[in-house]
């Protein structure tokens, strides 16, 4: 064999090899495997090939002329043997992504195209030019690859589409196939080397249009089945119930569940990812068009370009075929599908999604403060101990879902026993708490002006332990539990912060119970001298003023003012049993300085 | 972490369910934990860390004994407790310093998470922060309401009230910081009735003595 006809058979082989190659490293599989696109190659060339080659020869045996034969029968033969393989996949329940019929058509025809080159066109060609090897070895493989090609994206859309003409599609598909074959075949029994490439290319070109159309129609109608899917029940309405209501239910599982059949558990991992990073920065633009401080719109930036980064680094771990799909199917230009898919996605997806801001926008609330206003109860929100470790421009995010609520006096704000909901910052007036106490009730404590009442329901929501009434004119503002949640579920940050302050406290009221305890020992062995507290590391939090039972804003005692209370129960001990002794003993038998030294002598 | 067996991953979770802090967080985000937490063994004697020292891990023992411990100035060591469960949670979140010293009493084999890990975790797992923050609330509202009654108790018993009476208060209580306070409680108020009654009763002897002598 001489070098020109190696080369013309390296060009045969490394054509399709290449070709399938690309297809398995550029991963532009979406539900299909390597190896599928590999049984498909394999039919063409094995199977479908000598099954067309044996129709041939026992037809032309039968004394059908050669031009009949190439013209009109052998391209319908050759194509329904082809297409045998890509009906019995395509039927597989595995089938899901229309793109993959083209994928697995391309891969028949390429190998029967081998075959026919490797068996039929290059013997013939025996040593001839080189060039008449190529065209026919380029322009047969496109051929083949085009029109079953064309077959494996109508029985894909067939599969996917719920068209009433849906029936057509592979009737179509395949009567293309037919069409292109007999007139690619017709047109090179009278050309050879480039007027047949040419044809070919034409012939490529023309049938790869028609199937870029096909898989932009497919994708069409899937995004069309998506969208009706997630804006199933979900009605445009507004109002703050109407929001509370429609972020309580989860519709986008449905599309999740059929894109991990078309994609596989990573991809969708991946595609989850990337579609609510979308939702968060297209929320967070939102948010920038209401009414926000300087500082509030350069964290709110500042979060978008982080987003938009991750975004890119999620997209390049996205095959291209997939991402292709996320592109056409969820176009982020098209705002009715972002809105629907948003709100899907932050039910789906709570802990990401930033559902708090999307309810502020849909009910409307973001609008009620101006940005000075924001600031100032931030600045208010960060006073409150619970807030102590959070930033500013996350109190002033918050704020937006305050709501000033006044009270006439006497007007009762919660009961013993009600859920614990929502935290007020007195403004104005003054609250009254009152606890049961023997049937009767006593009051506890008044909250004055600049105050905070039951900061600490927005943590867990317990019932009430006292009632909360007004006296005179009560103006509040007010932090409902249930916005609160929405906004720290997406914002890991701001519970780290709270948790910082929370275990303080934990280790704060500990030292409370220690110093309890060292007291209540040296009472019961009858030490009522006050001793020198250790100074407890460093200083958590301020110590409060006063000692007193705060049900509904849980401030325990420092462990100062549990020595101080002890100190003072053990002189008043000490006083009553000295004033027993009395008469017993001479008053300078036993008094407190003589303990004391008598201790540290014992010590 | 790679060489905890599934049966040990899923003992060592059981484990952190029965923790205060970590109550009501779900299975999933408890083995997802331990996946970022890093094993370590210390052979006996070693110092974990000292009182002071900048903290910000937390540490699960897998086998072995520490012992919490504090100097005086003079390097005395005193001893508070043995421990062979869990530790130093505190300091992860808050990064407060060591409030006291720890050595492996035994060899020991530790799990530890570490704050940046945790926070990585969070960010995966925002669920997990806030059944934390509930479980802290929860103990800090449980502490100060049972000191706020011992405290109110103990002023009753200083104006003389001795019927005090707590009995009603820990059924199942777990806490051992709310047991040793009521037990202490408890045990004062015995002491402080057992001498006020001796001493009334001496006194009423006392008198007693007192008038047949002036007969």
């Amino acid at each position: 064999m001489s070098t020109v006809a190696l080369v013309g058979y390296f060009v045969a082989l490394a054509l399709p090899a290449l070709t399938i190659y690309l297809f398995v490293t550029l991963d532009v599989f979406g539900t299909g495997r390597p190896s599928t696109v590999f049984l498909c190659a394999g039919w063409g060339a094995l199977g479908a090939f000598f099954l067309a080659w044996g129709f041939n020869s026992a037809i032309s045996a039968r004394g059908v002329s050669y031009t009949l034969l190439t013209s009109a029968v052998a391209p319908v033969g050759e194509e329904l043997l082809k297409a045998l393989v890509l009906i019995y996949l395509i039927r597989s329940p595995r089938f899901r992504y229309i793109v993959d019929g083209a994928v697995y058509g391309i891969a028949v025809g390429l190998g029967f195209a081998l075959s026919e080159n490797l068996f039929i066109y290059l013997p013939q060609a025996g040593d001839a030019v080189l060039g008449v090897a190529l065209s026919r070895a380029l322009s047969t493989s496109l051929m083949h690859a085009t029109a079953s090609g064309l077959v494996g994206i109508s029985l894909g859309r067939l599969r996917r589409t719920d068209s009433a003409r849906r029936k057509m599609f592979p009737l179509i598909g395949i009567g293309l196939a037919i069409l292109l074959h007999a007139t690619y075949n017709n047109l090179a029994a009278h050309l050879e080397g480039v007027p047949l490439l040419f044809v070919a290319m034409g012939v490529g070109v023309g049938g790869g249009l028609v199937i870029a159309w096909e898989i932009v129609q497919g994708l069409t109608d899937e995004k069309r089945r998506f969208t009706e899917t997630l804006s199933h029940d979900v009605d445009v309405s507004e109002g703050e119930r109407e929001a509370v209501q429609r972020l309580g239910d989860v519709g986008i599982e449905h599309v999740f569940r059929e894109l991990r059949d078309y994609f596989g558990d990573e991809n969708i991992a991946l595609i989850r990812r990337l579609l609510s990073i979308q939702a968060n920065i297209g929320i967070l633009r939102n948010n920038l068009q209401g009414p926000a401080s300087e500082r509030l719109r350069r964290a709110w930036e500042e979060e978008i370009e982080a987003y938009q980064e991750e975004m890119e680094e999620v997209r390049r771990q996205l095959g291209r075929s997939v991402l292709l799909f996320v592109q056409r199917v969820f176009p982020t230009n098209d705002e009715a599908l972002q809105e629907v898919l948003n709100e899907e996605l932050a039910r789906f997806d709570p802990t990401f999604v930033h559902r708090f801001d999307m309810f502020m926008r849909i009910s409307g609330l973001a609008e009620t403060f101006t940005p000075e206003q924001l600031t100032a109860m931030a600045e208010r929100l960060s006073q409150i101990d619970i807030f102590r470790d959070v930033s500013l421009a996350n109190l002033e995010n918050l704020s937006r879902a305050i709501k000033v609520q006044e009270f006439e006096d006497g007007e009762v704000l919660f009961n013993a026993g009600d859920e614990g909901n929502a935290m007020y910052l007195v403004e104005e007036g003054q609250i009254a708490i009152y606890v049961p106490s023997d049937g009767d009730e006593k009051l506890l404590r008044t909250f004055q002006p600049g105050s905070v009442v039951g900061e600490f329901s927005l943590l867990d929501g317990r019932p009430r332990s006292a009632r909360a009434q007004a006296v005179g004119h009560v103006r509040t503002l007010m932090l409902e539990r249930q916005v609160f949640t929405m906004f720290i579920q997406s914002r890991p940050l701001v519970v780290l912060a709270m948790l910082r302050y929370l275990a303080d406290k934990v280790r704060y009221t500990t030292k409370s119970v220690e110093a309890a305890v060292e007291w209540m020992t040296r009472i019961s062995r009858g030490e009522y001298m006050p001793m020198e507290v250790e100074a407890p590391a460093p200083q958590p939090q301020p110590p409060a003023t006063e000692v007193i039972l705060e049900p509904d804003t849980l401030s325990p005692e420092t462990p100062e003012q549990v020595s101080g209370v002890f100190s003072a129960v053990a002189s008043r001990l000490y006083e009553r049993e000295h004033a027993m002794r009395q008469p017993l003993t001479p008053p300078t038998d036993k008094h407190p300085q003589d303990e004391h030294t008598e201790r540290e002598r014992n010590e | 972490m790679s060489d905890i067996s599934t049966t040990g991953l899923v003992a060592i979770a059981e484990r952190l369910a029965d923790h205060a802090l970590f109550k009501g967080v779900e299975r999933a985000d408890r083995e997802a934990l331990i996946h970022v937490m890093e094993r370590r063994h210390f052979p006996k004697g070693t110092v974990l860390f000292r009182k002071g020292d900048p903290g910000s891990s937390m540490y699960i023992i897998l086998s072995g004994k520490v012992r919490i411990y504090t100097e005086d100035a003079e390097g005395n060591e005193f001893t508070i407790r043995y421990l062979s469960e869990m530790f130093g949670e505190f300091s992860m979140l808050d990064e407060r310093p060591r409030s006291a010293s720890v050595a492996a009493a035994e060899d020991l084999d530790v799990l530890i998470l570490h704050r940046d890990d945790f926070t990585r975790y969070l960010r995966e797992h925002p669920m997990v922060g806030l059944a934390m923050m509930r479980n802290l609330v929860e103990r800090v509202r449980y502490t100060t309401t049972y000191l706020q009654r011992v405290i109110e108790a103990t002023r009753r018993l200083a104006e003389g009230n001795l019927e005090v009476d707590m009995h009603n208060a820990p059924e199942a209580e777990t806490d051992g910081e709310i047991r040793s306070l009521i037990r202490t409680f408890v045990q004062m108020v015995r002491q402080v009735q057992t001498r006020e009654i001796a001493l009334q009763q001496g006194l009423k002897a006392d008198q007693s003595s007192g008038e047949a002598s002036s007969d």
